[in-house]
């Protein structure tokens, strides 16, 4: 009897295998087939892309943020794909796309106010420098420590 | 990708010198038999220590790497006495040529498919959000900054702050090792901890569990589309999930056994557990007290394990306690507080039956039968605490869990939604990785029953034995009571002549 329950769990453990491996191979495939061609631009902004989070704006922010910066996220009212709300979604991924800068709660904590749909100079900051890209904007306030 | 493989290969080297250094090998032939734990051992131990350091801000790159592997290998090695005595060997009992081959067969089954995950995952980007917002954030910050104590670890624009640094330690050290940041070539160490896991679940069992038994478990496991699946979103569940079978393995392997060095691997991968996500503790927690029942007359060792559990979370808790990290998804006193779990108890129902549902799925394949007829194997073997261990610890983990969303303040439909796929991923795991263990241990208990019913049993057990590696004839009741070697090693009845 015990000779014959041990070779039932034999018996399921293969039988397990015949029925999920060939979707996970599948699914493994597919990914491959679907991410390979993604250059290496596209896979850092991959997991803004996949979020509806515009990273463009962000690549934006990078180009004009340095080590040591605090930054500020004022972005537009909306929703992400999370559900969360658009500004949540931002500065969240704000916290991760522009490391080594750090994301700071408070305006007046900031060297650097990043505006997503929003003008930072609604702030009411004084700014040294100003920028602007479509909807995208980079007021700093000032130099990082 | 060659640093990160050279990384990896500083992980093996300090498993190497580490299975002596921990009485997990003590001769060189036990060393060389048990060198498939090594990777293992080793990358969770400099998980272990990474994690550690990066909370004072202490960097641990290649250099330091190299040092460690050196200094580790060479103490270890120094250790390891020369040729083993006959006792300690560690030679397997004769098994049918088919069995053998199975076995063979299901693990190179095994390794395609991992090779095929490593093929993908290595063009993988971070794609799911608790992929990059957490896990990468903090393995990115650490790469950064070098370690915790700055504001990505302790402030609250950087919640949730609760989740230990294990993962993103390791991860930050390959940042280090390829000398630049790139979140898709570090899926590739991810890869290498399935990889690990399939290897030590192997060194674990493979004189104990026929061959055939423990590829074929192993295979179903990795197989299992969850496991794959969620390893590539750089979440820590898998990771943990691996670390927590692994303990329950090498711990359930000691109760049902005797021998220490299941003990000292499985408590490191508990350790490690504890240390790769919160819910880490949980589990380990609950395969403690689940063995405790039934390690009569060793609980001093059950204790030091639990001990050494505590010393390789303790810092980081200190860490969470002096830096007065927030955790706003739930409080543990809250846990212990009648009235909130009163206020809040219609939340239990839709947990049980959220997580309940993650489990009988055909996601898992065929998983939970397999469990459910090794526990009624082991019974009719009479190996009764190596089930009542499966069977409290699977019990306790789900409770666990379900207290974990009864105290959450999330909705409870959406903490369900967003993330009781992934927090069931180690129940699941956990209880089946043990499968192997009860199934292997009821064949032996088959055999012993046979030998002691004279002389025509005698023979049959010879028979049985055939089937059975490592088969001797000492029921699990008198491997309880009987010591272990030093070293470590197996006691000298419980290998075969």
């Amino acid at each position: 009897m015990i000779r014959v329950a041990v070779a039932v769990c034999a018996a399921l453990a293969l039988l397990s295998s015949a029925l999920t491996l060939p979707d996970t191979w599948r699914w493994l495939a597919d990914q491959r087939d679907d991410l390979e061609r993604l250059g290496p631009a596209d896979r850092v902004q991959a997991p803004g892309f996949n979020n509806r989070l515009p990273v463009g704006g962000f690549d934006f922010f990078r180009a004009n943020i340095r080590r040591g910066d605090k930054v500020y996220v004022l972005a537009r009212p909306g929703t992400t794909v999370r559900g969360v709300d658009f500004p949540t979604g931002a500065r969240t991924f704000a916290r991760y796309y522009l490391l080594p800068a750090i994301v700071v709660e408070r305006p007046e904590e900031a060297t650097v106010v990043v505006g997503i749909g929003r003008d930072p100079a609604e702030l009411g900051l004084d700014y040294k420098t100003e920028l602007r890209e479509d909807d995208f904007y980079v007021g700093r306030v000032s130099d990082p420590a | 990708m060659s640093g990160i493989l050279f990384a990896n290969a500083l992980y093996f080297a300090i498993g190497v010198g580490l299975l002596p250094l921990l009485r997990i090998a003590g001769d060189r032939a036990t060393l060389l038999a048990r060198l498939p734990l090594a990777y293992l051992v080793g990358l969770a131990a400099t998980g272990i220590v990474a994690a550690h350091l990066a909370l004072v801000d202490v960097t641990l790159g290649l250099v330091e790497l190299v040092v460690l592997a050196a200094v580790v290998l060479f103490l270890g090695l120094r250790r390891v006495r020369g040729p083993e005595s006959a006792s300690n060997r560690l030679s397997l009992a004769p098994e049918p040529p088919w069995s053998r081959a199975l076995g063979a067969a299901a693990l190179l089954v095994a390794l395609v498919l991992l090779g095929h995950a490593f093929a993908t995952y290595e063009v993988r980007p971070l794609l799911e959000w608790d992929g990059w917002a957490i896990w990468g954030t903090r393995a990115r910050a650490l790469y950064e900054f070098g370690g915790a104590t700055g504001p990505v670890f302790t402030s609250e624009v950087y919640l949730p702050l609760q989740h230990p640094l294990l993962l993103p330690s390791l991860e930050a050290i390959d940042y280090r090792a390829m000398g630049v940041y790139d979140p898709t070539l570090a899926h590739v160490q991810l890869a290498l901890y399935a990889i690990g896991f399939l290897l030590a679940f192997v060194a674990l069992l493979r004189d104990r569990v026929p061959f055939a038994l423990v590829g074929l478990t192993v295979l179903a496991l990795l197989s299992a589309e969850p496991v794959l699946k969620q390893l590539s979103t750089n979440l820590a569940d898998v990771p943990l999930a691996f670390f927590v079978s692994l303990g329950l393995v090498g711990t359930g392997r000691w109760l049902a056994r005797g021998e220490r060095w299941t003990l000292v691997a499985g408590t490191l991968f508990l350790g490690a557990a504890s240390l790769t996500k919160s819910e880490g503790l949980v589990f380990a927690l609950a395969a403690l007290l689940a063995l405790a029942p039934f390690a009569r007359g060793r609980l001093r060792e059950l204790g030091l394990a639990a001990l050494a559990v505590a010393l390789i979370v303790l810092p980081w808790r200190l860490f969470v306690a002096i830096e007065d990290l927030p955790i706003v998804e739930y409080r543990f006193r809250n846990a212990l507080s009648p009235g909130y779990l009163s206020d809040h108890s219609d939340r239990v129902e839709p947990a049980v039956r959220g997580l309940g549902g993650e489990i009988f799925t055909w996601d898992w394949g065929l998983l939970v039968p397999l469990v459910a007829v090794s526990l009624v194997a082991a019974l009719l073997a009479r190996r009764h605490a190596l089930a009542a261990l499966a069977a409290l610890w699977t019990a306790l983990a789900f409770l666990g869990l379900v207290l974990v969303y009864w105290i959450s303040t999330i909705p409870i439909e959406l903490a369900l939604v967003w993330s009781g796929d992934r927090t069931i991923v180690t129940v699941v795991l956990g209880a089946a990785s043990l499968a192997a263990l009860l199934a292997g241990e009821a064949l032996e208990g088959s055999a012993e029953r046979a030998s002691s019913s004279g002389r025509d049993g005698r023979r049959e057990a010879r028979t049985q034995g055939a089937l059975v590696p490592g088969g001797t004839g000492a029921t699990e009741d008198a491997a309880s009571r009987r010591p272990a070697r030093p070293d470590g090693t197996a006691p000298a009845s419980l290998s075969p002549p």
